[in-house]
């Protein structure tokens, strides 16, 4: 059995090595699925994740264990994630997805182009790649929001401190992240049955 | 009981708090989607994109010996 949380950080503390093998051990798998769910690539996720542990352990001194590891571990990889993002391109600063989203609905809300229905929804081998085409049209901030919600399955709070924005903040990511990928999916399907 | 609208439903939907709020709201909400097929069919396409970024997070599998690297260059001392 793993020794309790405070015991493992004073481990770390001192680096020691078993500790340092069992944090990674636990670790590194969620947090590289997480850093290529940002759309970094294999070599780019990889350094991340180490760079991520390196933080970690130059500032395990600070940790209070307010939030847990996993947490603190994941709030170090997307500032990193984001700010090497910020560097690789410029990230449009308006959002056309608000647009579209609102141009499906009437005046008083009501559906005006309709979702398509099931029936047009491809079952085949072309749909994983469709689905990385279009994660690939999120920015990093919408994939990261999107990954920890339904694959690390975190609370929302929990992301709010991984990602350092409001709930609020949180609710247009998460809008924008599905809408789009939804609007992709459709055309998608769309355009491989004309 | 006037029933929220679509795009308000397919708002709640998309940023995840369909399940939040009031009873009350949770109850408009639902009875809508109930009532309304549009909308269960958008409901569906959200639950697909939700289950498809897992499609995708797991599409890659770390290099074999990721871990085993990393362990090494974090138990390296100067």
């Amino acid at each position: 059995m793993a020794p309790p949380v405070s015991e493992e950080i004073q481990a770390l503390k001192k680096r020691d090595n078993e500790a340092v093998r069992r944090l990674v051990a636990d670790h590194s798998g969620a947090l590289l699925a997480g850093a290529m769910s940002m759309g970094f690539c294999q070599a780019d996720a990889e350094e991340l994740v180490q760079d991520t542990f390196v933080a970690f352990l130059e500032g395990v001194e600070r940790f209070e264990g307010r939030s847990s590891v996993k947490t603190f571990l994941f709030g170090i990889l997307y500032n990193k994630g984001l700010t090497l993002r910020r560097r690789q391109r410029k990230e449009e600063a308006s959002e056309k997805i608000e647009e579209i989203f609102d141009a499906r609905f009437g005046a008083l809300g009501v559906w005006t182009t309709f979702p398509r229905g099931p029936e047009h929804e491809a079952l085949n081998a072309e749909l994983k790649a469709w689905l990385e085409d279009c994660a690939g049209t999120l920015t990093s901030e919408q994939r990261a929001a999107l990954h920890l919600k339904e694959v690390e399955g975190e609370e929302t709070s929990a992301i709010c401190r991984i990602l350092e924005v409001t709930a609020n903040n949180l609710g247009v990511l998460l809008f924008r992240a599905r809408n789009k990928m939804r609007e992709c999916l459709e055309g998608k399907s769309k355009g491989g049955e004309a | 009981m006037i029933l929220p609208s679509c795009k308000d439903v397919a708002q709640a939907l998309s940023r995840g708090d369909f399940d939040e709020g009031s009873w009350l709201r949770r109850l408009r909400l639902r009875l809508h989607v109930f009532v309304c097929y549009v909308c269960r069919r958008y409901k569906a396409q959200i639950e697909f994109v939700n289950r498809g970024m897992r499609v995708v997070s797991e599409a890659k599998a770390p290099a074999p010996d990721f871990q085993a690297r990393l362990i090494d260059k974090l138990t390296k001392r100067e």
